[in-house]
């Protein structure tokens, strides 16, 4: 039986008259790299702020551990975040902000002082511990935050939209980083996101979120191959949505084939575009529908056949 | 950190500030015996003395000589605002700070400078007749005009710095286009400029005003007893004439007076930022 | 272009016309002459007999008497009022707030008035105290607005940080707000000293005998006749304001002072 580290149990808050969490309930193993994906306003910043105790839910249960944290102060749970502007304290040094948790303890200066250049050494910045926060750039004070939280050892980490600042390259980079930091640390990692590439690239579990209530947990492949519903079918990533028999289906544009085949029909190209390692095809059924295909080329002329593997369709 | 860290500034200011505003209130409506004594009433009379016109004369010499201050502040202080807001940065710091050190400098002192230069053996008339323009010193002490002066004086920053905020934030490029719309500089300004500043002028005019009305010192040194402004007239009831309750009465009506300038000029600034 | 010739000329003016008589009353101290407004010559006597003279000196000591523990006091509670204002809401915020506000804006003479009412109504002797308790009301209101200004920069992030990283209210409010807002709070002080220093009305009207501020003892000196000695006052007090409010723009910056008042 799997040990379920933070179990979150019909977690409710209204906010302002709406409903901002219906009613949630989640369970995230340890050392689980889990995330929370949607949307703005899906309500997933808020589910993680309940988390760390900077808001309390209307109703429901945050179990941690096995011990009920619900309505424990902020400052008393083993639970760190990672802001989504690092909120890193601009009046103290790189050290001081890192060492603060263990000094807000009252660890011994010399242990403190231990663990934080091993912290820092961790995220490979340990030349700047004497540095101001407004001397860093993105990718640096990202890290410096990342050692903030994690130097204290939580049970488990919660990041809100950590990458969200950063420009592309350096976001691909900081991924790989976390990964392997969230691996080598061992610590469960509760992310919040509303990039579902970086969702599916990195989690080992990823919760889809919309208008308060998740809509489908599981793995990547699961919540890609087998969406459960139309709206995680389309948030994670292109897709088509074909009606057959009265019944939805949801198919990949990468899963379609050009040529004849069993089941297939004629399509007329509108637009192309160049993806880098793939082609956009936007075109329109006979129907008038649109239909997006995900090509290495473009083929001859604007209409042409397309046809799919059945086992390719997702019922939704 | 609870609400509570509220409570000691309110419970000052609610023994120290409006309760004293209350007392007030109360008095003005006693009435003064004979020996100067309290006498405990409920009668709107001092209110209807206030209205006498004598009184009256007052009242309105006060808010004629600030409604002049104003205008000459905001005449001279318009433009100066806005140039300061078209300078570069450094410049800008500078001619700021040069405006407010001066500003914060005492207030007596300031308008005792005033006395040294417009009295008749003042600067002002030392100068003129030393070069020979005038033979008779100029009577401009203690008159209405050295009162106007001295709350230019003292109010001006008061008006450059809204409208300098305001001038500040207005966006070049909204100019440049008006200009290449054809506009001229005329009419940019009163089209563009004008309109996006308003917000700030009526800051600056609400910011003179007010304080104009319930001026003191400044009538009080520099007007003589020619120039009296309401300040000076609830002075003298609490100080020389002994009469609290007529004083009460008169600070209340100065301060209805403030409140409704202040009322009008919030409901200007919400028709402004539409 | 004439437009720019002609905003030049204006602010030379007006800027001309803000310093003369500033500097005519820092020259004319040091002029022997003592009626005329006529250059006889330099001399220091003026300041010597400041320094010699005693009621003079004892304005100044109640002036400091007064100020400091005032602006003390005041820059506390100014400071819990913003922080206050700042974190919470509450039914009747507003209302609150306008009590706040209602200080700097209501007329100094109806303050005075209603002060000196409220003292005489409760047999509250007159003397130094008095004064001290009048200034701390009205300055309450000045930091309240210089240190909720600076607290208008900061978005709470900082201390969710702190409470997230195990620090307790008291901890959070010792090590990550107070920091943060110190150059306001400091500005705020120096603010509130300044117009405790300089305030005549106020203090003309709650002050007892024997408790004579500096600025009044100069407007009894102005009504009692022109003297260069009132110039060598003067200019002593303009430095020392001058030096305070240098030192409060240096510590909050000159554009946010601006917009603190221009607001």
């Amino acid at each position: 039986m799997e040990h379920h580290h933070l179990v979150i149990d019909g977690i409710h808050k209204r906010y302002d008259g709406a409903e901002v969490l219906q009613h949630v309930s989640l369970s995230i193993r340890e050392g689980e790299f889990f995330f929370l994906l949607g949307p703005s306003g899906c309500g997933k910043t808020t589910l993680l702020r309940i988390l760390a105790g900077l808001l309390e839910p209307d109703a429901g249960r945050i179990i941690l551990d096995g011990a009920d944290i619900t309505r424990t102060k902020p400052e008393l749970r083993d639970l760190h975040t990672v802001f989504q502007h690092y909120a890193l304290f601009p009046h103290m040094t790189v050290f001081d902000n890192v060492a603060f948790g263990l000094r807000m303890r009252k660890e011994a200066e010399a242990a403190v002082r231990g663990k934080v250049m091993d912290a820092l050494r961790q995220v490979a910045l340990d030349g700047l511990d004497a540095r101001k926060p407004a001397q860093l750039s993105g990718g640096q004070s990202q890290r410096v935050a990342l050692a903030r939280a994690l130097v204290n050892e939580p049970s488990a980490l919660l990041l809100d939209e950590p990458l969200g600042a950063l420009d592309v390259k350096l976001r691909q980079q900081m991924q790989i980083e976390l990964k392997q930091l969230q691996r080598r640390s061992n610590t469960t990692f509760v992310c919040v996101t509303h990039d579902q590439e970086e969702a599916l690239s990195l989690g080992d579990r990823i919760a889809v979120m919309d208008q308060g209530v998740v809509q489908q947990v599981g793995t990547p492949d699961e919540v890609y191959h087998h969406p459960a519903n139309r709206f995680v079918c389309e948030f994670l990533g292109a897709s088509n949505i074909l009606t057959m028999g009265g019944r939805e289906f949801g198919l990949r544009p990468e899963d379609v084939r050009i040529g004849e085949g069993p089941g297939g029909e004629t399509v007329d190209l509108t637009d192309v575009l160049f993806n880098g390692h793939y082609m956009a095809l936007h075109c329109r059924r006979g129907d008038g529908a649109r239909f997006l295909i995900h090509a290495a080329q473009r083929p001859e002329g604007t209409r042409f056949q397309v046809h799919w593997d059945d086992a390719d369709l997702m019922p939704l | 950190m609870k609400k509570g860290i509220l409570i000691p500034p309110a419970l000052w200011l609610g023994v120290l500030f409006v309760a004293p505003l209350l007392v007030v209130f109360v008095y003005s409506f006693f009435e003064r015996g004979t020996y100067g004594e309290l006498v405990p009433a409920l009668s709107p009379d001092n209110y209807a003395r206030a209205m006498d016109p004598l009184y009256l004369a007052t009242l309105w010499r006060s808010v004629r000589l600030s409604l002049i201050a104003t205008g000459i502040s905001l005449i001279v202080g318009f433009p100066l605002a806005w140039h300061i807001s078209q300078r570069s940065e450094s410049v800008k710091k500078f001619l700021l700070v040069l405006l407010l050190v001066p500003f914060w400098t005492n207030f007596l002192v300031r308008t005792y400078a005033w006395i040294f230069i417009l009295r008749t053996e003042g600067l002002l008339n030392s100068t003129l007749m030393g070069l020979g323009l005038i033979t008779q010193p100029v009577d401009i002490l203690f008159t209405e005009t050295a009162v106007v002066i001295g709350l230019v004086y003292t109010y001006l920053p008061f008006m450059v710095l809204p409208i300098y905020v305001n001038a500040e934030k207005l966006d070049r490029r909204l100019l440049e286009a008006a200009r290449d719309l054809g506009a001229t500089s005329t009419r940019a300004f009163r089209h563009v400029i004008l309109p996006l500043t308003r917000p700030g002028i009526i800051s600056g005019c609400i910011l003179v005003f007010v304080p104009c009305l319930g001026a003191y010192i400044t009538p009080d040194l520099l007007g003589g007893s020619k120039s009296l402004m309401i300040g000076n007239l609830i002075q003298m009831q609490f100080l020389s004439a002994r009469d609290w309750p007529f004083g009460s009465a008169l600070s209340f009506l100065l301060m209805a007076i403030v409140l409704t300038a202040l009322y009008i000029s919030s409901k200007a600034q919400a028709e402004a930022a539409r | 272009m004439k437009a720019r010739f002609l905003l030049h000329l204006n602010a030379s003016l007006v800027y001309a016309f803000i310093y003369l008589p500033i500097l005519v009353l820092i020259v004319f101290s040091f002029n022997q002459e003592r009626i005329n407004a006529v250059w006889t010559g330099f001399t220091l006597d003026w300041y010597l007999r400041l320094f010699t003279d005693g009621a003079i000196l004892d304005a100044l000591f109640n002036s400091l008497i007064v100020g400091v523990p005032s602006t003390l006091i005041a820059t506390v509670l100014g400071t819990m009022a913003a922080i206050g204002m700042h974190k919470y809401d509450f039914p009747g915020k507003r209302l609150f707030e306008s009590v706040l506000y209602l200080p700097i804006v209501i007329p100094e003479i109806v303050m005075a008035v209603s002060l000196l009412t409220f003292y005489v109504w409760i047999s509250f002797a007159l003397g130094t105290v008095s004064v001290i308790l009048a200034h701390v009301t009205f300055n309450i209101s000045f930091v309240f607005v210089v240190v909720l200004a600076r607290l208008a920069d900061t978005d709470g992030r900082y201390e969710d940080a702190a409470r997230d990283l195990g620090a307790s209210g008291w901890q959070t409010f010792r090590h990550v707000t107070l920091p943060l807002i110190r150059p306001g709070v400091i500005a705020g002080a120096l603010l509130a000293f300044t117009i405790s220093w300089d305030d005549f009305l106020i203090a003309f009207f709650t002050a007892g005998v024997g408790a004579t501020t500096l600025p009044m003892k100069v407007y009894s000196m102005i009504k009692f006749g022109v003297s260069p000695e009132i110039n060598a006052v003067s200019t002593v007090m303009i430095l020392v304001t001058m030096i305070l409010m240098l030192l409060a723009i240096r510590t909050e910056g000159i554009t946010k002072t601006a917009k603190t008042i221009g607001s």
